[in-house]
């Protein structure tokens, strides 16, 4: 185990996010963890995979523009790269996006330096992009994932998921957006990609007469955790997507809200228009009409991964927390849910319980195949009350051939 | 005088002469010894190969190797999935641990014949082979496949966040499991600190 303190003597250190990358000037494997110092803001830090040894860990202070918390970090290379991380500024309004030397953890001047913003170099600071009412209020502008798409309309690029959620004075109804960010290499905005580079959509359904409207009293959210690619099994590379994972809130017209619920969302990595071709389907009597989105069983999506086999090609495994359980769904190409994982496509019932009996509160964050096609979900559980345990499942202990 | 004079070096050169013989004599013998023992040897020149009949699709699998009768100068094994056949070269020095236990990835489950070919630097050659059955195995994911565990070596608080696994095929820890958590349950009472832990595939915690 490798342990990272950040500044503070009794602080509070916990990370969001994990990467992994091979080293290209050595034989090294790293390890990049972003997260949250209590005692200051942002909290990055490598790691020897190998040995666990911490190379270098380092903070960022409050009153910089990086001073909230990551939640999503990717990783070059410790060598020759950089490390790229995204998160949320001190007062939780803004996406922030910021890239570190590999080698040395500090800021990379030559990121984000002709975005527009001045005296941000280092990092990009997310405009809120969602078109909005007079007043509308941003209570909460956060990204929590990155991703680097494969693909040469983004190459070496990123896309960032995030979510804004808003209300305004005059028009209490409102939600929460899901917000893609695309930038290149150099932190600039993709520029044909949505608009200047930044996509929302909401796609929670119902409205009506809300609540009233302030910090206190928050719209729904809807947001994403995890971008996971697909492609198609043609050779037509535009149709490569990026789709998104998060978690639906269903409103009513009371302004109530249902349990949330977990939603896919698949984009044209080309330009950022949501796929309403062929993802998606919604089902009204007898008509299927393709919406771009998918909505799953409740519980919250925080991650997923792309699970491509010839049974089962370009699928999706999302994972979350349902009701005190890991939960996991498997959608396929179309947005449907894969009836043969699980039952009708969910694993909700994976409980670690607890030696004196009471409930456990059980939530999956991460999933990954492992060489041998199995699934492994990692995430926490605890009983109220007490302390929390890392937790690790293997869903699909099968034969199954590698499939990454 | 003269006569007896000569008569003695006469005789030690006869005697030489015959010691002569004999070594010539004997080298030939051995000479001929030689040769039929190296005829026997490259005769009974044989090769082995064991592997296990389980592999994790994806992951390397290892042959060993060994021969008998002679020494492999080196191998080469057709891993029966369509692909060239690899030879494997002793390191400089003698022979290595890779020399001897080659691993290939399979990523298809199947049938396949492994076939090593030992050659000898005299160009002497034997055949082991093996097939590996259609046996794809998993990484048997222990505790019924989940478990979950308390901060090392504590009873604090440690909740996984995040979880990343080593899919580079060339890494010493390719398919462990690394955990991102916090953990407040450090001896110096410095607060709550951020965590990575490794898991083996299996779901083991990797103390190394």
């Amino acid at each position: 185990m490798a342990l990272a303190r950040f500044a503070g003597s009794n602080n509070s250190d916990t990370p969001a996010a994990i990467a992994i990358a091979e080293g290209l000037q050595s034989t090294f494997t790293y390890i990049a963890i972003a997260g949250k110092s209590s005692v200051a803001g942002w909290a990055v830090a490598a790691i020897s995979a190998n040995s666990g040894t911490i190379l270098w860990q380092n903070t960022f202070v409050s009153g910089s523009s990086i001073a909230g918390q990551a939640n999503g970090v990717t990783l070059g290379d410790c060598d020759t790269g950089f490390i790229t991380a995204v998160g949320t500024d001190a007062t939780q309004s803004h996406m922030v996006i910021a890239q570190f030397s590999g080698p040395t953890g500090v800021l990379n001047t030559g990121f984000g330096d002709s975005d527009g913003q001045s005296g941000q170099t280092g990092k990009v600071i997310v405009p809120n992009v969602i078109p909005g009412y007079p007043g509308r209020y941003v209570n909460n502008a956060v990204a929590n994932t990155i991703y680097e798409p494969e693909h040469n309309l983004m190459e070496e690029g990123f896309v960032i998921g995030g979510n804004e959620s808003f209300c305004t004075g005059s028009n209490p109804s409102t939600g929460s957006d899901m917000v893609l960010v695309a930038l290149t290499a150099s932190g600039n905005y993709v520029s044909t990609f949505g608009s200047n580079g930044m996509v929302a959509t909401n796609i929670a359904y119902g409205g009506g007469a809300g609540t009233s409207c302030s910090a206190a009293n928050p719209p729904s959210v809807d947001s994403d955790y995890s971008l996971v690619d697909t492609y198609v099994v043609t050779n037509d590379t535009q149709n490569e997507y990026v789709t998104a994972v998060g978690s639906s809130y269903v409103q009513y017209g009371n302004g109530q809200t249902g349990s949330p619920l977990f939603s896919v969302e698949r984009f044209h990595l080309e330009d950022g228009m949501l796929d309403t071709a062929g993802f998606g389907p919604l089902v009204t009597g007898s008509t299927t009409v393709h919406t771009g989105f998918a909505l799953g069983p409740p519980g919250t999506g925080f991650g997923a991964v792309l699970n491509d086999s010839v049974d089962h090609p370009n699928a999706i495994i999302a994972v979350g927390g349902g009701t005190n359980n890991f939960i996991a769904a498997r959608f396929k190409f179309d947005g449907s849910l894969d009836t043969t994982f699980g039952t009708n496509g969910v694993i909700g019932n994976t409980d670690f319980g607890a030696s004196n009996g009471a409930n456990t509160v059980d939530s999956a964050r991460s999933v990954f195949i492992l060489p041998d096609g199995s699934v492994v979900v990692g995430g926490y559980d605890y009983t109220t009350g007490t302390n929390g345990q890392i937790a690790l499942a293997d869903l699909l202990d099968k034969n199954k051939v590698r499939v990454f | 005088m003269g006569k007896f004079r000569s008569f003695i070096v006469s005789f030690f050169r006869f005697v030489r002469s015959l010691f002569e013989q004999a070594a010539d004599c004997q080298l030939a013998t051995f000479q001929a010894v030689s040769e039929r023992l190296e005829d026997r040897m490259m005769f009974s020149f044989t090769a082995s190969l064991s592997a296990p009949q389980s592999v994790v699709a994806g992951a390397p699998y290892s042959v060993n190797l060994s021969t008998s009768g002679g020494v492999a100068a080196k191998w080469i094994v057709n891993w029966g999935d369509g692909l060239p056949a690899i030879t494997y070269l002793p390191p400089q020095g003698g022979f290595g641990v890779q020399y001897q236990t080659p691993s290939h990835p399979y990523t298809n489950q199947s049938s396949y014949v492994i076939t090593a070919t030992a050659d000898t630097a005299a160009n002497v050659t034997a055949v082991a082979a093996m097939t590996l059955n259609n046996n794809f195995g998993s990484y048997n994911f222990i505790g019924s496949g989940k478990t979950s565990y308390p901060p090392y070596g504590s009873t604090g608080d440690s909740k996984g966040q995040a979880m990343i696994v080593d899919h580079f095929s060339d890494s010493p820890y390719y398919g462990y499991i690394y955990v991102a958590s916090n953990y407040n349950s450090d001896p110096n009472n410095v607060g709550q600190r951020m965590a990575v832990t490794r898991f083996t595939p299996q779901g083991n915690i990797d103390n190394t």
